[in-house]
């Protein structure tokens, strides 16, 4: 099964995505504590184009799915210059904690939650698919 | 959404989700406060990176004043959160 909707590029939107996904996680069967980490890594990336893909000003494509006992989330993206967010530098705490930096841990948190991610990019869109075991 | 109740003038209570567009309503309440504060997350069952954000600059403003940010009553979700971004290294958690 296969459900995908676009969303307008702005923070006021998490809400509509969120009952996007929690329509999505009963007829997928997904337990609870995925359906958080799910949710949670989807407003990471989401967030992540809204504040920095300066190169688009289109809609969000989010695509929920299902492959035996994998869940697949998708978000697709125009961007001008890719960012691999899968080759994005670790973070090294020690020195974020020095210098008291306070933002940043959004990719860090969704490599943490998520078991896979993969980064595509072709005809000027960029889809970045996360993967996480049921 | 997020709602925060003042407990007292040194302890608020955030319920429900503290994702990004909460940002702005959580950080006008916290620069209210300039003492040791503690926040009762009990009733929070969701945090973003953004919401971290928001008490890892607080944590920041306050301790170098010699105050501190506690945090208590976090569901295992939240305590996760805080493990995968090492901030479970600064904060002060209380039960």
């Amino acid at each position: 099964m296969k459900s995908q909707k676009v969303f307008k590029r702005h923070v006021n939107e998490l809400q509509s995505i969120f009952s996007f996904l929690k329509g999505n996680w009963n007829e997928l069967n997904v337990k609870d504590g995925v359906q958080m980490e799910m949710q949670l890594s989807v407003e990471e990336l989401f967030m992540n184009m809204v504040r920095h893909n300066s190169s688009a000003d289109g809609d969000i494509e989010v695509l929920v799915e299902r492959k035996e006992d994998k869940i697949m989330i998708s978000l697709c993206d125009f961007e001008e210059v890719p960012f691999d967010i899968t080759k994005a530098e670790e973070i090294d705490f020690e020195e974020y904690f020095k210098q008291k930096k306070f933002g940043g841990l959004g990719l860090h948190l969704v490599k943490e939650l998520m078991d896979e991610i993969k980064f595509n990019h072709s005809d000027g869109i960029s889809t970045i698919t996360m993967t996480k075991q049921m | 959404m997020l709602t925060i109740e003042e407990v007292n003038e040194n302890e608020l209570k955030f319920i429900g989700e503290f994702d990004a567009s909460q940002e702005g309503l959580a950080s006008e309440k916290l620069e209210k406060h300039d003492e040791t504060l503690t926040i009762d997350m009990e009733s929070l069952n969701y945090i973003s990176s953004m919401g971290l954000g928001v008490l890892v600059k607080t944590y920041h403003r306050l301790n170098e004043n010699g105050q501190s940010l506690r945090l208590k009553n976090l569901n295992k979700h939240l305590k996760d959160v805080f493990k995968y971004t090492r901030l479970d290294q600064i904060f002060e958690f209380v039960d």
